[in-house]
């Protein structure tokens, strides 16, 4: 069934619209299956891959929209994706697909829009439809974007299923259960679309997955191959896990972004995730290899070609999620073939993307030791600059300061540990922009107090899809700030750099205008001159602007598309909303969304604590771990809150960095979830 | 100085005079009895008081061994001055709540004060003064109480009436405590009015208009009984005025002496401000907090704000002193004797509202006699207070320059630990970064300059703590950064009671901490630190049981293990507990009075309660209070 049709059937919109749309919709080009080097050209009329390009630069050299006329920048149109993706769990970090006059979205719900450019009408939708069962998610429902190719959108979905749709229809021309939620994996990465290949990594480092990537036949779906980020006996990096258990069966190195590719190199790059379990690195000692590291493989069979770890046997949850970025540079002298990858360590890994090899210089140095968590003897550190502090100057109450709160601080299960950065990041999933002409790279992070403590663990093998972390974090103790940089990518330095009063959880994209593109927590999209960062305009979008735009030119007008739908992380207010701004447009900025509800003193019927269960794994389980023990996103252990007006009160006002959920669930809601957590789960 | 007035000659004056005479200065009363006195019977005449009252002073002079004076013990029986002993130590040695039971302190009752002091505008910020079984405490709208520490209830009320139409408060309507002694309660009013309350029946004894509001003057601090004086200073250092201190008469209010913290024509430090101009009178340097005193010595200190106006110092060229110094004045003349200035030509307003406190201490092998004062810098400034001179080391140092600011070449930054973060390392949005924000970073009209730390402070007016036995100084901060910009001014002399700051400021660009530091006297570094999520802004007691209470705006009152700032107990009180408590005992109980009320800069939850707690206390604590949305900007 055509999806605009069933969209239009359901919204009651007259089936001669519907059929206009269609039509309009058939007239379009699709997308051809895309030669490589044209990937790697910067993106002008289209926005055809989730990067921008290949080397995932999110550049634009449009110039149209400059310094000078940034601040008339206004909307276009606004158009609303059928209230998907908006709800508790909900997080919306999709860039937009555009090509030829069609932009693809995808909510935090799975659903997938085409959504015309000259009118901002949904030209189809798909919906998902996924099992509110899922309970392997670790960090928000979510999804970074659709790939694009050969005819077709290509989504990966959080059930582990990776779909082709129909580009003028959205129909699904084929699927594939590429792996099963159930044993832990998820798709939040956009699926690369690359050669007749659909590619995709998996999600899933909490929950005791082997990391991996994928690469599938964009024709039919079917298997081509897959790279495994543990490798198995006799292959490279094995021996730098026990060979005494299978923990490496289990071992994390997930990849939950989307990698970048050199063509004419013939190789896919990625950074990889953190080792499992997380926090208690006893049962797997080693350097636990290609866990928190870079690496290359070959595009056309999947191949090892050279790796770069930038942290060795992790036991902060240091990953690299932000998604690496290939460039070409001159450094003194020498045309160079660069990489980035902004860490959660706080630095820019700055490679050789030919071999591995330090393009900048990084130095091994000694760190402080704990022979429990079998810790490393030395770790990599960049030259250069961090772009976030990676030590603590006064310890927050509570607290005992110890080796300065410095980065690599080890600790154990008998008392929590503070360090700087904590396990979101420094660089988390926001993507970096690179601007070639500069050569300053654009970093978007938090800096925030971690909290570490280890759980004992047996060397068993996890039971499968169950939470697997070995340990857990206690609340930030001081609020988390962010930091947006330019990074100069010659030197490793910071060009310029400004904190914010709350972490920068959006990314950014980068125009030949000198401007530069990053969404707020608060709502706000802003560009910002890009040789200083000083704000040249800003917009009120509704919702949480936690997702990088995308730019590209139509029909002669450069425009501005972005998805302003909230963020379960960075908690802020949901939405469904899809802007488009041009230098003509005329929409003015809206009103802040949420509207903050008092709680009801008088809130008749009992608890439902089965409806408490369901919203609870929606909405809580992602920070406080399944039965409130802490998870991963940062929340505490709630198994001691048995008062249920002191329960009602953090879930309806938030407390520390948990949002408050007045705006996003309704009363009977917190009701319920309150009661399974005091009554329950405190139990 | 101004001139003494003549017309009335009372028992202070007398002292006075004998004083500078020679005559050594002894106290042989009990503190008890000097705490006593009730009221004057009306029927006595001034003639027959003055006979009783040189009789005694007769009788102290002739005793052979000197005696320490009553109020410079640590209290134990109550609390009697507002930082509890004349050093401003807030020091107790009670022990009886310690470390080991601390936990299990609880509410003995709870007084409402008949809504007193709620209401956006106000700040419950003080002290309550104890003595013989009675508490008295002043609201934000300067009504006073007297409550029964037995029941809680309520023995007498004052009621201040402010004018509503009072427009020189610069931050807050709030009032920090009341003085006592000769049987009399005294309250320092907001309109300017410094009163006598009968300590039986509240009623007033005698009123004076110290000053007037409509120049600018407000008296936010405690008074300060000594010796039949009452002493007080002034708060108006952003509506032109000059700041004084003055000393009354506690028998009828009678001036004895005034001491201007700008000096005048011909006097010490005249010549730091402009001859061409007469800024000088309206330059600042009020007095907002309660001074100490060391009987021994005969000297009086307090430390002063800042010069006027706050933010352009092209206008006043000159160290402007004694703006932002500690000085010390005879207490029975108000004669100057010395200062010592923090900060050279301050454009930050970087004044010092943290009393001063003293101490005795032994540094290699010597028994010094110490001050240290808490600034909005972020240093304590550490001096020895026979004469003025820095007792551990404070260090002159080149400073960034602007002409257009004229400011000073270098400025004074103690040896040891700041208790507060002094930069900026990552300048916020919006911000250039200049100096890395640095303290004393200059900034002028042009653009707003980010400087760490601001206007708040550093250390505010909340009171510091010191224990004798561990020479620990208890600093109760903010971690805040400011953008300062100045405001082109003429060098004209302002309206009167009008605001004369020439400068804005603000730049609320990231989260104000709160940072709760212990540093060591002897050396000037920290022992222990602790960075909260809200500003500290309260102040602390601490005890010999090792402890120290210190209130958040959250509504909790907490006690922390003194030596390393373990939390040990807290206690939700209902509204923004941001005073200091007080600690006595009572028919052999040691007993905990707090009094929680909230405060307009510290955005928190107002209420009207005085608290009493002790470890056989059976209320437990109540619900956190409703905080008003938004906190007021400026300070």
């Amino acid at each position: 069934m055509n999806r605009f049709a069933a969209y239009a059937a359901r919204s009651g919109i007259c089936a001669a619209l519907g059929t206009l749309a269609a039509l309009t919709a058939q007239a379009q080009q699709t997308a051809p299956a895309f030669a490589g080097s044209a990937l790697v050209e910067h993106p002008t009329t289209n926005w055809p891959t989730n990067g921008g390009n290949l080397y995932n630069q999110r550049y634009s050299p449009l110039t149209q929209i400059d310094r000078d006329n940034v601040a008339n920048l206004r909307g276009v149109w606004r158009a609303r994706l059928n209230g998907s993706g908006v709800g508790a769990q909900y997080s919306g970090e999709a860039q937009p697909i555009v090509y030829d006059g069609v932009l693809y979205i995808v909510t935090g719900a799975d659903d997938v829009f085409a959504i015309d450019i000259d009118s901002g009408e949904i030209l189809w939708s798909y919906e998902a439809n996924l099992d509110a069962a899922i309970t392997t998610i670790c960090c928000g429902w979510t999804s970074r974007g659709v790939g694009l190719g050969d005819g077709r959108v290509y989504v990966g979905q959080l059930d582990g299923q990776l779909k082709a749709l129909d580009q003028q229809t959205g129909e699904v021309v084929w699927a594939t259960q590429a792996e099963r939620w159930q044993d832990g994996f998820s798709i939040t990465s956009a699926p690369l679309y690359y050669d007749g290949l659909v590619i995709t990594g998996f999600a899933g480092a909490e929950y005791g997955v082997r990391g991996r990537v994928k690469a599938y036949d964009a024709a039919n779906g079917e298997h081509v191959w897959t790279f495994y980020t543990i490798p198995g006996p006799d292959h490279v990096g094995h021996d730098t896990w026990p060979q005494d258990n299978e923990i490496w069966m289990h071992g994390g190195a997930t990849v939950w972004q989307t990698p970048a590719i050199d063509p004419e190199l013939g190789l896919v790059y990625f950074s990889t995730g953190n080792p499992g379990p997380d926090f208690n690195g006893a049962v797997r000692e080693g350097d636990n290899l290609f866990s928190a590291s870079i690496v290359a493989i070959d595009a056309m069979s999947g191949e090892y070609r050279w790796h770069f770890q930038q942290v060795r046997h992790d036991i902060w949850d240091y990953d690299g999620p932000s998604p690496v970025v290939l460039f070409d540079i001159e450094i003194d002298g020498v045309e160079r073939k660069g990489l980035a990858q902004p860490s959660k360590t706080g630095w820019v890994y700055i490679l050789d993307r030919t071999n591995g090899e330090p393009l900048i210089g990084i130095e091994d140095r000694p760190v402080p030791q704990d022979p429990r968590q079998a810790t490393a003897a030395t770790q990599p550190f960049p030259i250069g600059d961090s772009f976030v502090p990676q030590s603590i100057d006064i310890a927050p109450e509570g607290y005992r300061l110890i080796n300065e709160g410095r980065i690599y601080t080890p600790y154990w299960t008998d008392e929590y540990v503070i360090a700087k950065p904590a396990i979101s990041g420094g660089a988390n999933w926001p993507p970096s922009a690179y601007d070639p002409a500069t050569g300053y790279l654009y970093v978007c992070a938090e800096d925030r107090i971690g909290v570490f403590i280890a759980e004992e663990l047996s060397e068993e093998r996890p039971p499968p899809g169950e939470l697997y972390t070995g340990g857990t974090f206690g609340a930030p103790p001081l609020p988390s700030l962010g930091t947006l940089t330019a990074m100069d990518m010659h030197t490793n330095k910071i060009a310029w750099q400004q904190q914010w009063a709350e972490p920068c959880y959006s990314g950014s994209a980068a125009t030949a205008s000198g401007l530069l593109f990053v969404g707020r927590s608060d709502g706000r999209l802003t560009a910002l001159d890009s040789s200083n960062g000083d704000m040249l305009w800003e917009f009120q979008t509704g919702a949480g602007m936690n997702a990088p735009v995308t730019v590209f030119e139509h029909n002669g007008t450069q425009y501005v598309a972005a998805y302003s739908a909230g963020n379960l992380f960075a908690a802020s207010v949901k939405g469904d909303s899809l802007w488009l701004f041009a230098l003509d447009g005329e929409l003015e900025p809206v009103e802040a969304g949420g509207t903050i509800m008092s709680f009801p003193e008088d809130l008749e019927g009992e608890a439902d604590l089965a409806n408490g269960r369901t919203v609870y794994d929606l909405a809580c389980l992602a920070c406080h771990g399944v039965d409130g023990e802490g998870g991963h996103g940062g929340g505490i252990d709630i198994r001691g809150s048995d008062q249920i007006g002191a329960v009602i009160q953090v879930v309806h006002e938030g407390r520390n960095d948990m949002p408050g959920f007045s705006i996003q669930l309704t009363p009977e809601e917190i009701r319920d979830v309150s009661a399974l957590v005091a009554e329950v789960l405190a139990q | 100085m101004s001139p003494r007035p003549l017309a009335k000659r009372s028992m202070n004056a007398l002292n006075a005079r004998l004083s500078r005479a020679g005559a050594p200065r002894q106290h042989s009363r009990p503190v008890t009895e000097f705490l006593l006195r009730s009221s004057r019977p009306t029927g006595l005449g001034v003639l027959s008081l003055l006979a009783v009252s040189a009789a005694a002073v007769a009788l102290s002079a002739c005793s052979q061994a000197p005696q320490p004076h009553p109020l410079t013990a640590a209290p134990t029986d109550g609390w009697p001055t507002n930082g509890g002993d004349l050093y401003n130590r807030r020091y107790s040695p009670l022990t009886e709540i310690d470390r080991s039971n601390v936990a299990n302190l609880k509410g003995v009752w709870r007084a409402r004060l008949d809504g007193s002091g709620i209401g956006p505008q106000y700040s419950g910020e003080a002290q309550p003064i104890v003595a013989d079984g009675v508490i008295y405490i002043v609201t934000g709208a300067n009504d006073v109480f007297a409550l029964d520490v037995e029941t809680g209830e309520h023995l007498w009320d004052y009621r201040a009436n402010l004018d509503p139409e009072i427009n020189a408060v610069c931050c807050g309507w709030t009032s920090r405590g009341v003085g006592l002694g000769d049987g009399r309660v005294y309250a320092g009013q907001l309109d300017g009015k410094l009163v006598a309350l009968d300590r039986s029946t509240g009623e007033i004894v005698w009123s004076v208009q110290a000053e007037r509001w409509q120049e600018g003057y407000t008296i936010t601090s405690a008074p300060l009984y000594y010796d039949g004086l009452v002493i007080t200073g002034f708060a108006g250092g952003e509506r032109g005025i000059r700041g004084r201190v003055k000393a009354y008469d506690a028998d009828d209010g009678a001036l004895v002496w005034t001491f201007y913290t700008i000096p005048g024509p011909g006097e010490v430090g005249h010549e730091t401000w402009p001859q061409d101009n007469e800024i000088w009178m309206d330059g600042g340097a009020p007095v907002w907090q309660t001074p100490a005193i060391d009987p021994e010595l005969g000297l009086l200190y307090f430390s002063t704000g800042n010069a006027a106006p706050d933010y352009n110092g092209s206008v006043r060229a000159g160290d402007n002193l004694f703006a932002a110094s500690v000085v010390a004045v005879d207490v029975a003349t108000g004669e100057y004797r010395w200062h010592f200035q923090q900060v050279r030509h301050d454009i930050w307003d970087y004044d010092s509202p943290n009393p001063v406190v003293l101490f005795d201490i032994e540094i290699d092998g010597v028994e010094r006699k110490g001050l240290a004062q808490a600034g909005k810098t972020g240093w304590v400034y550490i001096l020895d207070r026979t004469n003025g001179e820095p007792l551990i080391g404070i260090e002159d140092r080149p400073v960034p320059q602007d002409p257009r600011q004229a400011t000073a070449a270098t400025q004074p930054f103690p040896v040891g630990d700041a208790f507060i973060p002094q930069e900026i390392p990552i300048a916020p949005e919006g911000f250039r970064p200049v100096n890395q924000g640095r303290i004393f970073t200059p900034f002028w009209t042009d653009e707003p300059v980010l400087v760490k730390p601001g206007v708040g402070g550093g250390a505010n007016w909340p009171p510091s703590s010191y224990d004798p036995n561990t020479g620990l100084f208890y600093v109760c901060a903010r971690d805040a950064s400011w953008g300062y910009i100045a405001e082109e001014v003429s060098d004209e002399r302002p309206p009167e009671g009008e605001s004369y700051i020439a400068g804005g400021f603000g730049g609320f660009a990231l989260h104000s901490l709160g940072i709760f530091a212990a540093l060591d006297v002897t050396t000037n570094t920290l022992v222990w630190q602790q960075h909260w999520r809200d500003i500290c802004y309260s102040g602390s007691l601490t005890t010999a049981g090792g402890l120290v209470f210190v209130g958040r705006s959250d509504g909790r009152l907490t006690a922390l293990d003194s030596s390393d700032g373990s939390m040990l107990w807290e206690f939700q009180t209902g509204a923004g507990m941001n005073s200091v408590p007080s600690t006595f005992e009572h028919e052999g109980r040691q007993y905990l009075v707090a009094y929680s009320a909230g405060n307009m800069f510290a955005g928190s939850a107002k209420g009207d309660s005085v608290w009493l707690f002790s470890l056989d206390g059976m209320l437990d604590e109540v619900e956190p209070g409703t905080v008003e949305p938004e906190p007021p900007l400026s300070e």
